[in-house]
This record gives C-alpha cells, sequence and structure tokens, in this order.
C-alpha cells in the first residue's frame, strides 16, 4: 500500500461539541491504483484528503505514506515527502496566483524544493505543458487569460513538475463542462500511466467514479461506509445510504 | 410532441441575434436562433460554458443590459416582447414569465420570512391582498409539496434546507400564474439526491399551472428527464433540436454526439480542441474545426434543416 489510514479522526470545533468531519476512517491506496471517494458535499471527503497529506493535523489515528509513518513527523521533515504527495484542486483559477505570469507559477515549486535551476525548471514546465496537449505560448499568459479547462491542465502540469507518486485530486472537474471533463480524465490517465502515478479521486458523481477508479470507497457524515471495485458498489450496494446514492443516479422521473 | 416544431405555440423566437458592442466590434452571443414553445411544453436548452443558452433566456425575460444589440423577435402568444414599454415588461416579468433561478442559496432574502417574499409576487401580479393573498402562500406551498405550509411560510430561509429552498423559488416562479416558467441552471451544484427532488419539482410545477417551461442547463441527465424537446446550442447558435427521447437516443448532428460520448456513461470520449471563443467564431459551421466529418462544404454557413423523424439539424450531413 502507497498510502494508507488508519483510524484517522478529526473534528472542527470545540471538540465534544463540535463535528466529527473524518470519524474513524480506515483505507488504503494501492501503489498505481485509483481510487474514488465519493459522498455528498460537507461529508467529510475533502477533509480526509488533506488529512493523508497532512495538509491538516488530524486529532487521533495514523497516516502511513510509501511504508513510513509519517502521523508524527515535523514539517521539516516532512518537506522531501511533500513533493511526492500532491493536491490538484477543484477550483483551477484560485490555484495560481493572478498576478504571476502561468510559467512563473509552474517553475516556483520546483524552484522551492530545490530540484532545478532555474532554465532547466522552466524547460521540464513547458514538456509538461505541451505533454498535456498545451500550446508553450500559453504559459506567458495570465490566469485570467487562459480557460478553465486550460488551468486545470495547467495545474495537473505543475504537480507533474515534482514528479509526485501521489496525487489527491480533489473534484479537479466539477467545476468544467461535460467535454473539458473527459479531456482532463484522459489527461490524468495518461499521468497516470506515463508516470506510474496513484490517485485519490475525490468526486460527489457516481458516475465519474465508475468510469475512473479501480475502487469506490463511498463516504457519509465523516465514516466510510463501503469500499469496493464500481461494479460491486453500482450493482450490490450494501449500505442503504449507497443505495440511494445509486438509486438517485439512476433516478428517472416518472412523467405523468 | 412528436416533432420538432411545436405544433401550437406559445412561444416563438424567430431570427434572434444578441450582439454586445465590445472596442474590438460587435461580438455575437445568440446568432440567428429559431425555436418554439408549445403550450404545456418543457423546453430544455443545452450548452456548455460561453454556447450563448443564458444570454438567449435573458433575453426572453428582458434582462439584457441595454448596450446589448437585439434583432429578430420574441413572440409570446402573438405579442413580440422585444417591443413592449417599461411598464409592460415589468408586469411579464413575474406575470406571463416566471423564473425559478440559479443557486437556490443566494436568490432568497435572507432577513425576509419565505412567505413574506412568495406574497410579494402573489400581491403584485394576482391583485389578492390580505388573508386571501396568505391562503394562496400556503397552497402554493402545499403544492410545492413543503409539508406544514404555514409553518414554513414563517421560516426564513436559513431553517430551510436547500431542496425546500428551491421548492420555496419555484413556488415564487409560478406564483404569477405564468404562461412560462424559465428555469436557469436549476441543479446547478446540487448533489444527486437533491437533484432528483428538483426534477420532481419543476415537473410539477409545469403541470399543476399547465405552463409551458424553457429549461435552461448545462446537466444533460435534467434535459433528458424533464423535458419534451431539447435545444442544443454551441458557440451562440442552435445546431440540433429534437425531442428528448431521440435526442439521447439517435443524437443527428457530430457536436451532439461528441457530447453525449464525453459523459462518464459513455466512455468520456474526449472532444478535441476547445469551444471558440466570442471572438474566434469560425466562418460557415461552427463546429467544423472540431468536427471529425469535416468537408470543404462545411466552410460555408448551415442552415437549419427538418428531417425525416422530425428532428432539425445544422449540419451538412444532413442537406438533401
Amino acid at each position: 500500500m502507497l498510502v494508507e489510514a488508519i483510524g484517522l479522526t478529526k473534528h472542527f470545533g470545540a471538540r465534544g461539541a463540535g463535528v466529527a468531519a473524518v470519524d474513524n476512517v480506515s483505507l488504503a491506496v494501492a501503489e498505481g491504483e485509483t481510487l474514488a471517494l465519493i459522498g455528498e458535499s460537507g461529508c467529510g471527503k475533502s477533509t480526509l484528503g488533506r488529512l493523508l497529506l497532512r495538509l491538516i493535523a488530524g486529532d487521533s489515528g495514523r497516516i502511513k505514506f510509501d511504508g513510513a509513518d509519517i502521523t508524527d513527523l515535523s514539517q521539516r521533515a516532512l518537506r522531501p515527502l511533500r513533493q511526492k504527495m500532491q493536491i490538484l484542486f477543484q477550483h483551477p483559477d484560485s490555484s495560481f496566483h493572478p498576478r504571476k505570469t502561468l510559467i512563473a507559477s509552474l517553475i516556483e515549486p520546483q524552484r522551492l524544493h530545490l530540484l532545478a535551476p532555474r532554465a532547466a525548471a522552466r524547460e521540464k514546465a513547458v514538456r509538461l505543458a505541451v505533454e498535456l496537449g498545451l500550446h508553450a505560448d500559453i504559459l506567458d499568459r495570465y490566469p485570467h487569460q487562459v480557460s478553465g479547462g486550460q488551468l486545470q491542465r495547467i495545474a495537473l502540469a505543475r504537480v507533474l513538475t515534482l514528479d509526485p507518486k501521489f496525487i489527491v485530486l480533489d473534484e479537479p472537474t466539477s467545476m468544467l463542462d461535460v467535454s473539458v471533463q473527459a479531456q482532463v480524465v484522459s489527461l490524468l490517465r495518461v499521468a497516470q500511466q506515463r508516470y506510474g502515478l496513484t490517485y485519490l479521486f475525490i468526486t460527489h458523481d457516481l458516475d465519474l467514479a465508475a468510469a475512473v477508479s479501480d475502487r469506490i470507497a463511498v463516504m457519509y457524515r465523516g465514516r466510510v461506509l463501503e469500499q469496493g471495485p464500481p461494479a460491486k458498489i453500482v450493482d450490490a450496494p450494501e449500505h442503504d445510504y449507497t443505495k440511494r446514492l445509486v438509486s438517485a443516479f439512476r433516478y428517472y422521473l416518472k412523467k405523468d | 410532441m412528436s416533432t420538432a416544431t411545436a405544433t401550437d405555440p406559445l412561444l416563438q423566437i424567430r431570427g434572434l441575434s444578441v450582439g454586445f458592442p465590445t472596442r474590438a466590434g460587435t461580438v455575437m452571443a445568440v446568432d440567428d436562433v429559431n425555436l418554439s414553445i408549445g403550450k404545456r411544453e418543457t423546453f430544455g436548452l443545452i450548452g456548455e460554458t460561453g454556447s450563448g443558452k443564458s444570454v438567449l433566456g435573458m433575453a426572453v425575460m428582458r434582462l439584457l443590459p441595454n448596450s446589448a444589440r437585439i434583432g429578430g423577435a420574441i413572440m409570446l402568444e402573438g405579442i413580440d416582447i422585444l417591443t413592449l414599454d417599461p411598464e409592460a415588461t415589468r408586469r411579464l416579468r413575474g406575470g406571463s414569465i416566471g423564473l425559478v433561478p440559479q443557486n437556490p442559496g443566494s436568490s432568497l432574502n435572507p432577513v425576509l420570512r419565505v412567505g413574506t417574499q412568495i406574497g410579494e409576487a402573489v400581491r403584485l401580479h394576482r391583485g389578492v391582498s390580505g388573508r386571501e393573498a396568505g391562503q394562496v402562500v400556503h397552497d402554493l406551498l402545499d403544492r410545492m409539496g413543503l409539508p406544514e405550509p404555514e409553518k414554513t411560510a414563517r421560516q426564513y430561509p436559513f431553517q430551510l434546507s436547500g431542496g425546500m429552498r428551491q421548492r420555496v423559488l419555484t413556488a415564487i416562479g409560478i406564483a404569477g400564474q405564468p404562461a412560462l416558467l424559465i428555469a436557469d441552471e436549476p441543479t446547478k451544484g446540487l448533489d444527486a439526491i437533491i437533484r432528483g427532488q428538483v426534477i420532481e419539482t419543476l415537473h410539477k410545477a409545469a403541470r399543476e399551472t399547465k405552463a409551458s417551461m424553457l429549461v435552461i442547463t448545462h446537466d444533460l441527465q435534467v434535459a433528458e428527464q424533464l423535458c419534451d424537446r431539447v435545444g442544443v446550442m454551441y458557440a451562440g447558435k442552435i445546431l440540433e433540436i429534437q425531442t428528448a427521447e431521440r435526442l439521447f437516443s439517435a443524437p443527428q448532428h457530430p457536436y451532439t454526439k461528441a457530447l453525449l460520448n464525453a459523459t462518464p456513461r459513455k466512455g468520456l470520449v474526449p472532444l478535441p480542441g476547445t469551444a471558440p471563443g466570442l471572438f474566434d467564431r469560425p466562418p460557415g459551421c461552427v463546429f467544423a474545426p472540431r468536427c471529425g466529418l469535416v468537408e470543404i462544404a462545411c466552410g460555408e454557413d448551415q442552415a437549419m434543416r427538418g428531417m425525416n423523424g422530425g428532428a432539425q439539424v445544422r449540419c451538412r450531413l444532413h442537406a438533401g
């Protein structure tokens, strides 16, 4: 297992009076796998993704990455690992500095991780952007000058500049049109194959989860109710909530 | 409704174009749109960001800014609403045309009880007041499937769930007994379970009031389930109009086919390229630069053509 959570719990607000956003969750993602995490808004799926990356601190439970327990690592000790565990956010337009050119934003992470001199960092960023079907010229623009779909591709290129092993994809296509979503998903698949990536794909869309993942974990009110291959979750859901979710997606209005 | 043309039209849009003047010239957001919506018919308008579907909806509500250059005609029950004076336009909105806005979270006034907000529409457009208006409010809430209408009417928006707020907004939309109800992106940002409720609510609203409905949406499932006929917009033009059943089972235009194939259920097949922006609309067929079936003839503007089976398609492949 590349990533593992054991009994992970996170409360927001005063403990006791607060809400358990993530409640005693255990799950694991195997190397090269795509695990889809589905659930309605507010179920804790994004919080879980952030906990796994140690972007926020949990209350209890353990997190393992690549065989090592990272739960109590200091920020300094985490640094080299951060490069290997990345996140792609839902809103590409707020993931870029509005007053920096896109190429500047693409170079910065490599510089922060002391991976390459400026010229080499630029070269790598451009190469990855072109691999993702973008024109190199576009990188000289500012974020507001490109479309949402292009921006999400550039965000993916930025993540890839760090040679990550694990990427949390936090609703990466929910702000995009159907046709652009298909483009971004197709690029995510290509990148996964080419670079041996492991994904946690967070989404509220059961159809999308079933189409992109090897396994699906269903989350509801902070808990993971069940996990299994898409066919199992969609055709033979065990939990009542999963059944409701599946029937909502198979919902058909009876006109009269 | 078995054909692409409404037999007994309530709304007829003829040669509608909407342009916005900019420093770089006038850009056309809506270009030569013709469509009709029958009495008691639900018509869906689908399209992706920038396709012009929202601008078209705003044109029908007369909500476009004064700078917009509008051409063509929008006939509602035989009257061209583009020629109405401001006073008549005010009566039109919320009266003959009801709107269910998107985003139930922010479309209600947070500091007024929902009964007050529905009551305002009732008093303005039905000419009733006092206890009678209150009765109408309760009746509307009841018809929208809200339990305990008297209690709900006294509540504030924050006390209601997202699904309930959507029903309150729908109640406001039908308060003026409109002939046409417009729903603008009714399911945007909603979870699957609530989405089903919204579809049911809108269907119920249209049926109860015998209104026609125009549903503007990027949600293909909403269009398929809720609508009788569907029009597909792309780069300011309508490329195809068909019954919902036929459009989703036998799409005709290459763009419609590609759009459906891009959905998760059909395998997420990506469309090459990007949709043209307002400033770089290609001459001729607007979809040609991304179409796999393009030929020289596609460089010429294509007319909307009627086909056997009732579909209307704007594509060279369906010529003759």
